[in-house]
Parts: structure tokens; C-alpha cells; sequence
């Protein structure tokens, strides 16, 4: 067993800060806490926006307190469950903020998802009541529990909870290591330490402004594109759809974006080939969930932005570590942030501290899978160290493909769903190339009677023919791009289970 | 205007990595070409700016002979439109 040397942490993060930054900011353990804090330091600044009207910290604190008066109003309580579907709205900020000052705990649901979707995780998660957006009246109609929209209405304001650290502030919808849905239990204390790892920026952290591009159903949205911005008296921008909201970048703006590499790769790429101005105004992004390739940090270099990138999990609050430096060393995740201990067992990074979630909701199996005999949070993910502490990701145990949207994929998974033909022998998920792209693709064995019944043209659509019904129940980011129809077995292991070591 | 030629060199322009020369309007735009839906959205933006109009949001399309015949029709190509 490893364990790293802590002594630099602070040193490499504080010193991103500069002075009067390094004095205003502390770590607040709840969320109420933080409203108060940003409330008293930021009163008369722009909280949050939607282009035309924006509203204060002083404002904000007063609708917060006004929303938490309607859900008391409703019959909810202290510890009620409260799903959240909308876009990231400055409705649905600010219901968050109620939701989660008021002791309830929030589960804010992914948007695109159908009705048989939203009605599951609201009986997995044992729901009270639904906050939605207006543009999903007609997909929650027929759910079985109380709706309610998230548009602001005018009611006696009511006082925060007395909300502690270790209470449960938010469910946070992850694919864990496996890539199938579960619920990270995470209490005020954790996803405030990921908020305030989310304020080590270099380059001025007070005061910025931002478009929150990303899913608040997704933890690095929800920290770091939002509650960090507290923390740090910016400015959010709402933003309905992704599209619109770079559509928007030229309009409002924003100093600092928040994003996963694909979504930076497309702003880069409409500044630098179509030479209009969506960068002039960034100064920064800060780019997670998936590794920045060289090639896109030298694409934003040269466009002046100052990328600053990280690695973590939903189970961590995010944050596990940041690299201010990607010039000096472009491979590292950085600097494990304070407040956490980490150590490698036979390679594998494992976490404890104050950001780590309880568990999986309602999944004891799950959870106990997560956490090894001495509590400390399995990763799934191989790591080394440098002489300077920096960390490197050498590989994954589990075999989750992770995309440049940073969404996660089980090979698994989809493997399930091609097994169910019973003209599929055998099959293997992995990311294929097409040209220089990396795609979700699928090798398939066919049964035995098929190859001398049909021609390798027939094969080749029967497959894909079948590939493309699988895909239709699949969000777009699992669907199968490439089938390839297959003679030879696979590789396989002492066990006899195919090899997913692509050696063959 | 030939918008297929146009097409082509606009994916060609702003997705690193994939061929062109070969397709047609028969190739499919998900499983031939193998574009992600952020990959779609860029494409999107650079059409609109192209050829001055705006996606529906119900616009969905196999083909790229689907998304040419769209681009027509949106932009009023067909009648003789820019």
C-alpha cells in the first residue's frame, strides 16, 4: 500500500489563488452556509442570468427563501426526496438551492430522458414530488406522485433548515464503474468540498461569468459550473439546450466555461474555422470528465485560453484532483486536491475524505462493491505518481469505455442486448477507429448455421439491421457505430471469457 | 448550387478525421459517417450560418440526401434561393 505525501497539496492550490482570494475563501460545510456566504460577500453582484434580467446575491438569497416557503406550503418536509427535471434554468438553480436548504434532498434528473425512464428513478429513489420545467408538462403528466412547476411564485419566505454536514444534500445520478445508473448518496459535506476544490483556479477566481453548458444532473455540472460559482460571487448564465447556449457565447460573453472536451473541441473549432468570436471573451476552461488531448490544448492555446483540467468521480464530489500546468505536463490529472487521502492498491487509486459519498442508494450490493474492507472508495481507475505528487491515469480495472462528452459506457451493457439474438454466438464492445475518430463499435461472432446460409454482404445487414433496433433504445451517446462481423474467436482468458486485452 | 458538394465540404472543413470523397447521398449520417450528437449540433450551427436558416427541432435525418433535401427546402435552395 502507497500513501501520498499530502504536504504540497496546499501549496499547489493556494498558489493559484491570489491574496485577497486566498482570505475571502474557506470551506463551508452546507450548502446554507454557502448561500449565506455569498449573500454577505457578494450582496449587490449578478447571482444568476438569463441574458435579459439577472437577478443579485441579495435577490437570489430572498427567492431562495420565498421558494423554500412554496415547498412547505406543498406538505413537503425535512429529508423528503425531491426530483428535479429541467433545464438548467435559473428556476431550476434556484429550486436546487431550496430544495437542499430546506433538509430535503435533491435528485435532479437527467433531461433527456422518456417517461418510463423519469417514472423509474423516481420509484428507485422514492420521490415526493416532482419540481419540472414547463417544457415537460406533457412528459411528467402521468407520473404517480405530486408535480409541481419550478416557476417562481410569490409566497412568505421561510428560513433555511438547521442543515448539518453530514446530512444528506443531494442524490447525484452516476454509471458508477460499470456504466448502469445509480444513485451516489452525497451529504452537504461532500458536495461542499467539491464546490470549494472548485474555486482553485489561477487567473482570478472572484467575479466571473459563466455559461452552465453542462447538466446540473451531472455532478461536475452542478459543483463546478454552479455551486463553485457561488462560492466565488460569478455570474451564471442559464442555458435550455447546449447548442444554444455556445450559440450564445459571442452575446453574453462568459470569462470561464465550464465543459468536457467534446463540447470544447466544437467552440475551438467555430472560432478557428469559421473565425467567429467564440473565445475572445474566455479566458478560461475548465475541462473534466474525460482526458484533453494534446491536440486540444494546443488548438485553446492558440486561442489564448488558459485550460485548466481535472479528474474525479460523482462518488468523490467531483474533484479528486486538478492540474493547473497541462504545458508542463499535458498527461498528468494534476495535484490531488486538499481534503483528501488517497492510496494505491495493486495500482488502483482508492479515496477517503470529506467528499466521498455513503453509497448507492437503495444498493447495498452495489455499495459494499464500492468501498474495500477498509472504507476506502475503489476508483476502478490504475494510477502512478511523479516525483512532484502529479497523478496519472495508466488504465481502468472496469472496462467502461469513457467518451469526449464524458459520458461512460459499459461494453457490458450493450453486450446484454446483443446477446438476446439468438444469432449473435458471441460479441465484444470496445471503441473502434473510423478514420482518426473513436466510435462505440461491436465484433460479432455470428451462430455457426448463418455463416454457410449467408454471404458476407448479407451478414454484414443482418447485423447492422439488428444494431440499429438496439440503438433505438438507447440514448445517443451508447448506440453502436461500427459492426464488424467476425470468423475468427476472440482472444479469451484462463476462464474461458473473451479478452478484452485487444491484442488479436 | 451543388449541396452535396457544399455539404461534403463542410463536414470535411469541421470534423477532423473523416473522408469525404465517398459519400453520397445514400450514406447514413449516423452509421456511415458515425457523428455524435455533439458532432451533429457543430454541423448544425455551420449549416444554419451557411445557408441562413434554422433547424426545427423536430429535424431528424437518415441520410445525407435526407439532410441536403432539408437544406433545400429550409433555404429555399430549391426555388432558387442563395
Amino acid at each position: 500500500m502507497n500513501s501520498l505525501d499530502y504536504s504540497r497539496q496546499n501549496d499547489y492550490f493556494y498558489s493559484m489563488l491570489e491574496e485577497n482570494e486566498k482570505e475571502k475563501l474557506h470551506y463551508l460545510s452546507t450548502v446554507p452556509q454557502l448561500l449565506e456566504f455569498s449573500k454577505r460577500e457578494y450582496g449587490k453582484f449578478p447571482a444568476l442570468s438569463d441574458g435579459k434580467r439577472s437577478v443579485t446575491y441579495d435577490e437570489l438569497y430572498l427567492r431562495v427563501g420565498a421558494r423554500r416557503g412554496y415547498l412547505l406550503s406543498l406538505g413537503l418536509k425535512k429529508g423528503d426526496r425531491i426530483a428535479i427535471l429541467s433545464p438548467n434554468t435559473m428556476n431550476a438553480m434556484e429550486t436546487y438551492l431550496a430544495v437542499v436548504t430546506l433538509g430535503m434532498v435533491s435528485v435532479i434528473l437527467p433531461c433527456g430522458l422518456d417517461f418510463s425512464k423519469i417514472s423509474a428513478f423516481c420509484k428507485k429513489f422514492d420521490v415526493s414530488a416532482i419540481m419540472y420545467d414547463e417544457v415537460f408538462e406533457a412528459t411528467v403528466r402521468d407520473l404517480q406522485i405530486p408535480k409541481y412547476s419550478t416557476e417562481f411564485r410569490i409566497t412568505d419566505s421561510s428560513p433555511a433548515a438547521d442543515v448539518l454536514p453530514d446530512d444528506i444534500c443531494s442524490i447525484c445520478l452516476t454509471g458508477g464503474t460499470t456504466g448502469i445508473p445509480k444513485g451516489a448518496v452525497m451529504t452537504h459535506r461532500a458536495i461542499m468540498r467539491g464546490a470549494f476544490n472548485g474555486c482553485f483556479v489561477s487567473g482570478g477566481v472572484l467575479h466571473n461569468s459563466y455559461i452552465v453548458l453542462l447538466p446540473l444532473s451531472h455532478i461536475f455540472g452542478l459543483v463546478k459550473s454552479f455551486l463553485s460559482v457561488l462560492y466565488t460571487g460569478g455570474l451564471c448564465y442559464e442555458c435550455r439546450d447546449v447548442k444554444t447556449g455556445i450559440m450564445m457565447i459571442p452575446t453574453l460573453k462568459p470569462t470561464t466555461l465550464v465543459l468536457v472536451p467534446g463540447m470544447a473541441d466544437i467552440i475551438a473549432d467555430l472560432s478557428i474555422h469559421r473565425q467567429k468570436d467564440f473565445s475572445s471573451s474566455v479566458k478560461t476552461m475548465i475541462i473534466g470528465a474525460a482526458p484533453v488531448t494534446p491536440k486540444l490544448q494546443k488548438k485553446l492555446r492558440s486561442l489564448g485560453i488558459t485550460v485548466f483540467a481535472g479528474y474525479g468521480l460523482t462518488e468523490a464530489a467531483n474533484l479528486t484532483s486538478g492540474n493547473k500546468n497541462l504545458e508542463e505536463k499535458p498527461d498528468s490529472m494534476g495535484m490531488i486536491y486538499p481534503g483528501q487521502e488517497v492510496k494505491i492498491v495493486d495500482g488502483e487509486l482508492r479515496l477517503k475524505g470529506d467528499n466521498v459519498m455513503l453509497g448507492y442508494f437503495g444498493d447495498e450490493k452495489a455499495t459494499k462493491e464500492a468501498f474495500d474492507e477498509d472504507g476506502w472508495l475503489r476508483t476502478g481507475d490504475l494510477v502512478s505518481f511523479d516525483d512532484d505528487g502529479c497523478i496519472y491515469i495508466t488504465g481502468r480495472i472496469k472496462s467502461l469505455i469513457i467518451l469526449s462528452n464524458g459520458e461512460n459506457v459499459s461494453p457490458e451493457e450493450l453486450e446484454e442486448l446483443f446477446y438476446k439474438y439468438s444469432d449473435v454466438k458471441d460479441c465484444l464492445v470496445s471503441e473502434m477507429k473510423v478514420g482518426e475518430r473513436a466510435v462505440i463499435g461491436i465484433e460479432i461472432i455470428p451462430e455457426s448455421n448463418l455463416l454457410t446460409q449467408m454471404s458476407d454482404e448479407e451478414l454484414d445487414s443482418h447485423f447492422k439491421s439488428i444494431s440499429n433496433e438496439i440503438n433505438k433504445t438507447l440514448p445517443e451517446f451508447k448506440r453502436i457505430s461500427k459492426v464488424v462481423i467476425r470468423k475468427k474467436d476472440f482472444k479469451r482468458t484462463g476462464a474461458m471469457k473473451i479478452s478484452r486485452n485487444r491484442e488479436d | 448550387m451543388d449541396v452535396i458538394e457544399e455539404l461534403k465540404k463542410i463536414i470535411s472543413d469541421s470534423i477532423d478525421g473523416i473522408d469525404t470523397e465517398n459519400v453520397t447521398a445514400e450514406t447514413s449520417i449516423k452509421n456511415d459517417l458515425c457523428l455524435s450528437s455533439l458532432e451533429m449540433m457543430m454541423l448544425s450551427i455551420i449549416i444554419e450560418d451557411r445557408f441562413g436558416f434554422e433547424f426545427k427541432d423536430s429535424a431528424d435525418f437518415d441520410t445525407v440526401g435526407d439532410l441536403c433535401y432539408y437544406i433545400e427546402k429550409e433555404s429555399n435552395l430549391s426555388e432558387g434561393g442563395k
